[in-house]
């Protein structure tokens, strides 16, 4: 049985459609992303599953049982909130302890858990502070031992990382994955960082403009994208358009500077085989520089451009190219190939094995 | 577990329909704080004193408060202390909230208290101690004496109405402004000045309202020759009960309502309604 | 008129007043800040020392000293005036804070028309006080609006008069001072962060109980600005109990009134205006120990831990 099992989800506000027909389950034990941009409704979902909410239509089962109309308070979810809300007027002890006072849970056992609690995220002897005694970090340990301590079906995130700074952040990540390892609690994390929700997820639920996307592990979804939103919303993507010059059974060929190519088509974007025109993705990894063109032979696309910026960036430089109609983004590892100067014309070259179709967002 | 079998359900029902108790616990407050104002503005138009509920509607009341010199004389009284009384103490709280947001000094903090005293302070005992010290001084309750009182009186209102415009003043303005060449007058002038205004003027409105309305120190500290309107209307309440007591209590209201208005107009409500 | 060489002299001679004053903050400070410390020294702190010193005296200046102001204040009549005062005001607090609370609650939380309901609130308050109690006399007056509410009810018959109790002073009072109280509660409950009330909500905590273990402790600065807003007031009230309670609720305002307006001793007046004054204090800094006391309590064994 799932932990959470959502079914035909939808919310509206007003005449705004922020939820709609949203279907997914997370299994026990699991580390589940909701990512998106923001406005996507991901905290609507969150918000709807933790009782804030309620859904216009649609169903929240936790444990088997449904949840809509449903108070907060009654649920068995607890909520880790974008800024804490620690309360200011309790002590760490005492903010651990709240929920397990609402249970009725004795005194002596409140203690003993807190105490366990804050060992677990790694504060203990922290009981008696102020919050605002607390550093950013340790306030964030506090809200998760918060959550954690009343043994809740699941815990939901409400990017409560987003105001910490970049290695704090990474740290946090890292802790919150070996804590989920530990207690072995089921965790739903809504963030709009594609980076923490790679990192941490088992899965991801990809969502825009309030439908989901895709949804699936990680490297499934950074691999095999479905869509070009989750393409470039999962790392960087250059794209072009093309016109279909033939569609075959799991390919399509068209024309690049000249020649024409194959290019594999994945299953899950075979509507790109029906489009006349096609968008060509690639990952800015996947791309190559050359000084002379190859005259293409079939397996490789090729542009050519000029360098209009170069940064360097550490253990690889990033280069602009303006090629015809659009400004490729290109990433080369620094130790292998030659450099190249602003203003130098060059090639674009990239391998049709590395190429992601989707049927083109231009109207043709 | 017993106490959770009865609170269960009413968190229960309160989470559901909280809202609309709250919604329904505001309906009789809001009557308890107006309906005596709307009983007050209907009794204006009554052809009696006091008896409710009026027979007759009429705007007699109206034609003896206008013909009645006396009622005249109170108001032209209150205009004249509230006019002189309200312009000084707005300078004053300029000047004091200018040192305030600008200046770190000692004794800053005695001053914020001395100016917040007046307000914790009973009205009566101020009221008593200023005319003990104007008897001591030889004075009478004259003009100047009331216009004083006036300015103890609303000058705490004044200035912390007015202080927080300096606070929120970005002080770099000013030295933008010197910076460009302006001296201190026309700095003030030309850039501190229009950025305070609001809170200013809305200080200024307010101030006037609470001396037009000052009872207790007047009460206390004026001579036989000064009667303000509240104090014309004390005289009529206590002593002898006249129609054109309801009409006062118009004009009283007539002055709130304008001057709360244009005081939210020029700043917002919860500017004005102190800390 | 002034000719152009006369103008031009006097911006030279201001000019140099500036320049003088430009490196002098203190002087600076001691222009803007000195006519208001002045004025309120002159006209607030020395009269009320003057006040003191006539509670000490035995008639008007020169007279002799006695504490014999001080000892009447002990006189049964004055006891029992003082009880009832003391009794009226801690009412009016408990009235008047919780009505108050309850309106500025459901102010914030539940009306969308926060703000109208604001002014609606503080427009009575702007109104003349005195007009305020006559609107009361109009309503308990005998053939006033209470009577003839209940006359139609048909729970009294005849004329009946309400006035001149303790209960409408008490009226009188919450009526004037509940305005001024909803403002603290207000600003305390409008800044409250309302994900509190959700992750109370979320650990479990319904509607009451995150009222009484949140919301009401986040407010308590708010709660104490209101107390003390209403209680120094009431304790010092006059125009009230002269109108409504007359000599059916004397008050000690009443009381100072009356030596200064009708007894004409202005020694015993100030003896209880002392009295009065010592009573605010009093309160005063029994409500800044109990913040104090507090904090104190509230950080029992986190001393050199940080």
């Amino acid at each position: 049985m799932s932990i959470v099992s959502i079914q035909d989800l939808r919310k509206e506000f007003g005449n705004v459609t922020a939820v709609e027909g949203a279907n997914f389950d997370i299994e026990e034990g699991e580390f589940v992303s909701v990512l998106g941009p923001s406005g996507s409704g991901k905290s609507t979902i969150l918000r709807m599953i933790a009782g804030f909410e309620s859904p216009t239509s649609g169903s929240i089962e936790i444990l088997g049982k449904e949840v809509v109309g449903m108070a907060p308070f009654e649920r068995e979810v607890n909520m880790v909130f974008q800024d804490l809300a620690l309360f200011p007027h309790l002590t760490v002890a005492e903010n651990i302890k709240y929920g397990l006072q609402q249970k009725g849970v004795s005194k002596d056992e409140q203690q003993r858990r807190a105490t366990e609690m804050l060992e677990i995220v790694d504060l203990a002897g922290y009981g008696n502070r102020d919050i605002d005694q607390l550093s950013g970090g340790e306030q964030q340990r506090v809200a998760l031992a918060r959550a954690l301590v009343n043994e809740p079906s699941v815990v939901l995130f409400d990017e409560p990382l987003a105001s910490l700074d970049r290695k704090l952040r990474q740290r946090m990540q890292f802790e919150l994955q070996q804590i989920q390892e530990e207690t072995g609690i089921t965790f739903l994390y809504v963030t709009h960082d594609q980076e923490v929700a790679m990192s941490v997820s088992d899965r991801m639920v990809v969502l825009n403009e309030g439908k989901i996307e895709q949804i699936g592990t990680p490297e499934e979804i950074y691999r095999d994208p479905e869509s070009q939103f989750v393409a470039q919303f999962i790392g960087d993507l250059n794209s072009v358009y093309s016109k279909v010059v033939e569609a075959n059974d799991d390919t399509v060929e068209v024309q690049t500077n000249g020649t024409l190519v194959r290019v594999p088509v994945m299953e899950t974007t075979t509507p790109a085989l029906n489009a006349e025109a096609v968008d060509i993705g690639v990952r800015p990894q996947n791309v190559t520089l050359q000084q002379t063109s190859s005259n293409g032979d079939g397996t490789a696309f090729e542009i050519g451009g000029t360098v209009i910026n170069r940064m360097y960036r550490g253990d690889n430089i990033a280069y602009i190219v303006d090629t015809e109609d659009e400004e490729f983004l290109v990433i080369e590892q620094q130790d292998t190939r030659t450099e190249f100067e602003i203003g130098e014309d060059v090639y674009v070259q990239w391998k049709t094995d590395d190429c992601l179709v989707f049927p083109s967002k231009e109207v043709a | 577990m017993n106490v959770n079998t009865i609170i269960r359900p009413l968190e229960r029902f309160l989470e559901d329909h909280g809202k609309q108790v709250g919604l329904l616990v505001l309906i009789p407050l809001f009557l308890f704080l107006w309906l005596p104002i709307i009983v007050v503005a209907l009794m204006s138009f009554s052809d009696s004193v006091l008896t409710f509920p009026p027979e007759n509607l009429t705007l007699e009341f109206y034609h003896i408060f206008v013909e009645n010199s006396q009622a005249r004389s109170a108001i032209f009284t209150s205009l004249q202390v509230s006019a002189v009384a309200t312009p000084i103490a707005v300078a004053l709280a300029i000047m004091y909230s200018y040192a305030f947001a600008k200046y770190d000094f000692p004794g800053k903090g005695v001053i914020t208290v001395l100016i917040a005293l007046p307000l914790i302070v009973p009205l009566i005992v101020v009221g008593i101690a200023l005319t003990l010290l104007f008897g001591m001084l030889g004075g009478s309750g004259s003009y100047w004496e009331v216009v004083i009182a006036h300015i103890v009186r609303i000058l705490p209102f004044a200035a912390l109405i007015i202080l927080p415009s300096f606070l929120s003043f970005d002080t770099t303005l000013e030295e933008a402004s010197k910076d460009l060449g302006a001296n201190s007058i026309t700095t003030f002038r030309r850039v501190t000045l229009p950025n305070i205004l609001p809170g200013v003027v809305a200080g200024g409105l307010l101030a006037f309202t609470i001396s037009f309305n000052e009872f207790v120190y007047t009460y206390f500290v004026r001579g036989t020759g000064m009667e303000t309107l509240p104090v014309y209307l004390w005289g009529r309440i206590e002593h002898t009960m006249t129609p054109e007591i309801n009409v006062i209590s118009i004009v009283f209201l007539a002055v709130a309502v304008l001057m709360v208005a244009l005081a939210v107009i020029i700043t917002d409500v919860e500017r004005i309604t102190i800390r | 008129m002034a000719t152009k060489t006369e103008t031009s002299k006097f911006n030279e001679y201001s000019q140099s007043v500036l320049d003088y004053i430009r490196d002098r903050p203190r002087l600076q400070v001691l222009l803007l800040a000195g006519p208001t410390a002045g004025l309120l020294v002159a006209f607030f702190i020395v009269p009320v020392l003057i006040m003191v010193w006539y509670a000490f005296l035995t008639g008007l200046p020169p007279a002799d000293y006695t504490m014999e102001n001080f000892s009447r204040i002990f006189d049964p009549l004055y006891l029992g005036i003082i009880g009832d005062t003391f009794l009226i005001t801690v009412a009016t607090t408990i009235f008047t804070v919780t009505l108050g609370y309850t309106l500025a609650y459901s102010m914030v939380r539940f009306s969308r028309k926060t703000t109208l309901l604001l002014l609606l609130v503080i427009l009575p308050f702007w109104t003349n006080y005195i007009v305020r109690m006559y609107a009361w006399i109009n309503i308990l007056q005998a053939d006033g609006v209470l009577n003839w509410l209940l006359n139609t009810g048909g729970v009294v018959e005849g004329s009946q008069r309400f006035m001149f109790s303790h209960e409408a002073v008490l009226v009188g009072l919450i009526y004037v001072w509940l305005p001024l109280a909803v403002l603290p509660f207000y600003a305390s409950i409008k800044t409250m962060d309302e994900d509190l009330i959700e992750a109370a909500k979320d650990l479990g905590a319904g509607p009451l109980k995150t009222f009484f273990t949140v919301t009401l402790p986040m407010t308590k600065n708010g709660i104490y600005a209101g107390l003390i807003l209403v209680a120094v007031p009431a304790f010092g009230a006059f125009v009230t109990p002269a109108l409504l309670g007359g000599t059916g609720s004397v008050m000690i305002g009443m009381v100072i009134d009356n030596q200064f307006n009708q007894a004409f001793n202005w020694n015993f007046g100030a003896a209880l205006g002392v009295f009065l004054t010592l009573a605010v204090v009093a309160s005063l800094l029994l409500a800044v120990l109990a913040g104090v006391e507090d904090k104190i309590l509230k950080r029992p064994d986190t001393g050199g831990e940080n």
